[in-house]
């Protein structure tokens, strides 16, 4: 594992408003995330676990607090932020959020066409992640011809196009069967293992095994942070 | 750059045709919307023109000698007593029996010196030699009969050749004055001669008393042209304002209801819009996104509006009670197509309050 640091949250807080009513979901929360690991983050349901996710993705800012990106400060240039997005990260979804109205090739290379790629080289790439994702063969076929399964991997490989750093999951096997889950499960270790950091949400704990870190967050906060290649416990 | 503003129309073009139900909804707001105001500033161009055709130049020296005699022109008393003063004539009557013309128009009896008065130019041809069976046919009447130039037209009987179209579309026909005078008088159908005569009003005064001695004074008027301007312009301001303040309101309307629908048609399109965001879009590149296809709608309501208005033009009758020009349908479908495709901002103020985040994770779009 390359011990480079790719992402790192400085006292990071997030308070969200409802009328009068102001309520902060994170609070001063500070880690790293070095290049190629797996971390997973868990917790029970409203830990703020998607909140810390959409922030370490760029989808969210947070309210107080510094994040860094490759050592760079990036919290002020929030207009630079969908460029970082789409050059660093890539986003796999519970709901899959597929465009029904788009073959799966078409799914799969939007991202490019967003980041202004040409068509040719669009549809090589698209294929060639098809394959790494074991869907050669369906790239004619629409969203509602796949199984969830077959779903996710679309996703997966759209998730991929931009060839990001890191890859952001949000419980991506929700919506799956067992064997399902496994299989998607055994392709992000694959990916990881080719050096791409993926960083998870999960409630499944049995899917930690796949994974070589894992952050603990209760009401707002990181209550363990586990490395288990070291078999200690971090805060 | 230039691929991914190609990428980015397309997956307009796209969206435009997943959401084809709320885009006809707006496309069609826009058009029945603003079917209303066209009509309104089509009637109030119309009274405009009624008020201002009374408005010449010097009016407030030049006195109208309107008579019902058509034995006015040619006759060497009446000529030789004007003349200092005289500025123009001409001669009106309503025919409806030109073989060649099924609507109902007036032919003018013109001179030399009508430009003073009356702006006439030719879009097509020449201006009418005076001294011969000419005449000039303005542009509505030339389509709608099927006329041009080159043409010849009967009138009174006489052949007149077509040789310009003016401008005008007022079902207008004009004709040299003197060769009309003398056909009517010839043939002794009634007519209304108009002299423009640019003196004072106690000038005018004693034009009559003089006129009186030699000819009938009951078929002799004297009107100023102000004095009939501002009675024309005091009825028909009230119903230009009404007309404006509907026009106005109506338009309003129209906006307000566009708006409601880009709202709802945000609703629709907000998971879309967030998870191009997540896949590295930018706000500005939705914004383009947004744009293009409020741009399409626009091109379709300000199309269909065009169509529908050179339709009326060409084919209706009830065009006879308005008066907008094809540029002018032009210029209002743009404007439609600005403001539909200019609301983009008001779509992207709208996404702007939500984080990305909050869209995607929130189930009941999912």
């Amino acid at each position: 594992m390359n011990n480079e640091v790719v992402i790192k949250l400085d006292n990071i807080s997030k308070s969200f408003k409802n009328g009068l009513l102001k309520t902060e979901v994170l609070h001063s929360i500070s880690f790293e995330v070095a290049l190629g690991e797996f971390v997973f983050i868990q917790g029970p349901s409203g830990s703020g676990k998607t909140t810390l996710l959409n922030i370490l993705g760029l989808m969210d800012k947070p309210t107080k607090g510094k994040y860094y990106l490759e050592n760079v400060d990036i919290s002020k240039n929030e207009r630079d932020h969908a460029a970082l997005r789409s050059k660093y990260f890539g986003f796999v979804f519970q709901h899959f959020y597929l465009a029904n109205e788009l073959n799966v090739l078409e799914n799969v290379s939007m991202p490019m066409g967003y980041a202004g790629i040409g068509l040719t080289e669009r549809r090589k790439r698209s294929k060639e992640l098809l394959f790494e994702v074991g869907l050669s063969g369906f790239e004619k076929k629409y969203p509602n011809q796949l199984s969830g399964g077959e779903k996710q991997r679309v996703s997966i490989a759209r998730a991929l196009a931009n060839s990001p750093q890191v890859l952001f999951a949000d419980e991506p096997t929700g919506n799956l069967d067992s064997v399902n889950s496994s299989n998607i499960m055994n392709l992000f270790k694959d990916l990881n293992r080719k050096g791409l950091t993926v960083v998870m949400i999960t409630h499944d704990k049995s899917l930690l095994k796949y994974g070589t870190r894992t952050i603990t967050v209760t009401d707002g906060s990181i209550v363990e942070d586990y490395h288990a290649n070291q078999k200690g416990l971090y805060s | 750059m230039l691929t991914k503003k190609v990428y980015i129309l397309k997956r307009s073009f796209e969206q435009f045709r997943i959401h084809k139900k709320i885009n006809a909804m707006l496309i069609l707001s826009i058009f029945f919307g603003m079917i209303v105001p066209i009509f309104i500033i089509g009637n109030v161009n119309k009274l405009k023109e009624q008020v201002d055709d009374y408005f010449f130049s010097n009016v407030e020296t030049t006195q109208i000698l309107e008579t019902n005699s058509n034995e006015v022109l040619g006759n060497s008393f009446f000529s030789d007593l004007i003349k200092p003063n005289f500025q123009y004539t001409y001669e009106i009557i309503n025919f409806e029996d030109i073989p060649q013309i099924k609507k109902t128009s007036t032919v003018k009896g013109i001179d030399n010196k009508f430009k003073k008065f009356f702006s006439i130019d030719t879009v097509e041809g020449r201006m009418i030699d005076l001294k011969r069976m000419e005449c000039l046919v303005d542009s509505r009447l030339m389509k709608e009969e099927h006329l041009k130039v080159g043409d010849r037209i009967t009138i009174s009987g006489e052949n007149f050749s077509i040789v310009g179209k003016t401008d005008s579309s007022n079902y207008q026909i004009c004709v040299p004055a003197t060769i009309y005078g003398d056909i009517l008088k010839k043939k002794n159908f009634p007519s209304q001669q108009i002299v423009y005569v640019r003196c004072s009003k106690k000038e005018a005064k004693i034009y009559l008393n003089e006129i009186s001695k030699k000819m009938d004074t009951n078929t002799f008027f004297i009107r100023n042209p102000v004095t009939i301007a501002k009675e024309n312009k005091k009825v028909l301001s009230k119903y230009i304002h009404i007309e404006m303040v509907i026009a106005i309101v109506t338009t309003l309307f129209v906006l307000l209801n566009l708006f409601i629908v880009l709202q709802e048609k945000l609703g629709f399109q907000l998971q879309f819009y967030a998870i191009s965001q997540a896949l590295g879009l930018s706000l500005k590149d939705i914004a383009l996104m947004i744009f293009f296809e409020n741009l399409l709608a626009g091109i379709i309501s300000g199309g269909l509006l065009f169509g529908f208005f050179e339709m009326l033009r060409r084919y209706s009758g009830i065009w006879r009670y308005l008066s907008i020009k094809t540029e002018d349908i032009l210029l209002i479908s743009f404007l439609i197509l600005l403001i539909v495709a200019l609301s983009s901002g008001f779509s992207i103020m709208q996404l702007k309050k939500i984080p990305i985040a909050t869209i995607i994770n929130n189930k009941e779009l999912a």
